[in-house]
């Protein structure tokens, strides 16, 4: 009758084949990984005296902008908008 | 000399290196209790990053019930003790009653005498607090249970013996502003320990305590709101701004239910001490708060409401 093996004869025996495969399935994972580009945070940039956050800029409109800066000389939100968002 | 009279026999050699204490460069109160007013403040000496956690709890992001409050430069500082009490018997025996009270006295000289720093001083006598010394050679002087202890906790002073009082200038003397207080009866003053300028990698007299900033809001529209910043300095008709803070030194919340952060679009310090904060539009009669984190400063929330 067949001696019924223990876990750790089991792990030695099947040892060269498994890191093997391991380093196969390794190999796969970071060849399937996709390449994922953080989206950059840009936090507060001074323009003037004034800092905007271009983070915040990057998600409204042009015109919203400007109508929420009551106070602030219009050319310098656009201009700030415009580089938040990348434009010329 | 403590009351316990179990130990039979000190040991009497002294080491090559000793640790001794210099001549009194300042105190450093903290408040004898965290806020549940049972457990005790303490300066874990375990820590790896043992400096940078006691600079930390100097900062306004310690609660206040938790922080280290160094006080500026002190003259003239004496730890005088009264004698000890005893009783002589009539075969004239001297029996031992009690240890005497030892009071810390020392003073603050000419600028560092404004009368907003005696408020700050007096709001110090109204709980319980403790203190630790600070030398000229920037150690720090507090006490542990025992030798093998990881744990240095401040002093504990008799509050009902504290007092700040000004002695005014005269023709030949500056103002001063003196602070005295009697550290706890019957303490045993063995059991002090000195966390070393080694041990802390800078020295402590660098330490400093924070300014009381105020924050108030006006012309608020519905997507702005003037903040002004001052400190509890200044002159009768004119308080000292806060100036130049960078706009990461504030956050918005509309606290309407639960509190949300609303970003800030804009900053801008239109005039000394005045920023200009646009965010938004919020609903009308939200309650909107300003947190406002600046090093060295220790500012209470803004609250208003939207419009």
């Amino acid at each position: 009758m067949a001696k019924k093996k223990t876990k750790k004869e089991e792990t030695i025996d099947a040892d060269a084949p498994v890191v093997e495969k391991k380093v196969e399935k390794l190999t796969e994972k970071k060849a399937e990984k996709p390449i994922v580009k953080e989206s950059k945070k840009l936090g507060f940039v001074q323009i003037g005296s004034t800092w905007f956050n271009f983070d915040a800029l990057k998600e409204m409109t042009e015109e919203e902008a400007v109508q929420m800066h009551t106070r602030l000389d219009s050319g310098r939100v656009i201009n700030a908008w415009k580089k938040a968002n990348g434009k010329k | 000399m403590g009351c316990s009279c179990t130990t039979e026999y000190g040991n009497t050699g002294l080491p090559i290196r000793t640790v001794i204490e210099g001549v009194t460069h300042s105190f450093m109160l903290m408040p004898t209790y965290k806020e549940d007013g049972v457990t005790l403040n303490k300066i874990d000496l375990s820590s790896l990053t043992l400096g940078a956690d006691i600079i930390a709890l100097t900062s306004a992001s310690t609660p206040a019930t938790e922080r280290l409050y160094p006080l500026p430069k002190m003259e003239n500082v004496t730890k005088e003790k009264t004698e000890t009490v005893f009783e002589t018997s009539p075969s004239n025996k001297k029996y031992r009653i009690r240890d005497g009270v030892r009071t810390n006295r020392g003073e603050f000289w000419d600028d560092a005498t404004p009368f907003q720093f005696l408020a700050e001083l007096q709001k110090f006598g109204c709980v319980d607090m403790s203190y630790f010394r600070i030398d000229i050679c920037g150690n720090i002087i507090g006490y542990k249970n025992d030798a093998d202890s990881t744990d240095e906790y401040p002093i504990p002073l008799d509050k009902s013996s504290y007092d700040a009082m000004m002695i005014f200038a005269t023709d030949t003397t500056v103002q001063k502003l003196a602070l005295e207080f009697e550290m706890e009866a019957n303490f045993d003053e063995s059991k002090f320990w000195i966390i070393t300028t080694t041990d802390l990698g800078y020295n402590a007299t660098t330490l400093r305590g924070l300014l009381t900033g105020n924050g108030s809001i006006s012309n608020i529209t519905a997507t702005s709101a003037d903040l002004t910043l001052v400190t509890n300095y200044g002159d009768a008709v004119t308080l000292d701004k806060v100036v130049g803070l960078a706009p990461t030194a504030f956050a918005l919340w509309n606290d309407f239910l639960t509190p949300i952060s609303v970003a800030i679009v804009s900053a801008d310090e239109i005039s000394d001490g005045v920023y200009q904060l646009v965010y938004v539009a919020q609903v009308a009669s939200d309650p909107m708060r300003v947190e406002i984190t600046a090093t060295g400063f220790d500012f209470a929330d803004v609250t208003y409401l939207a419009v």
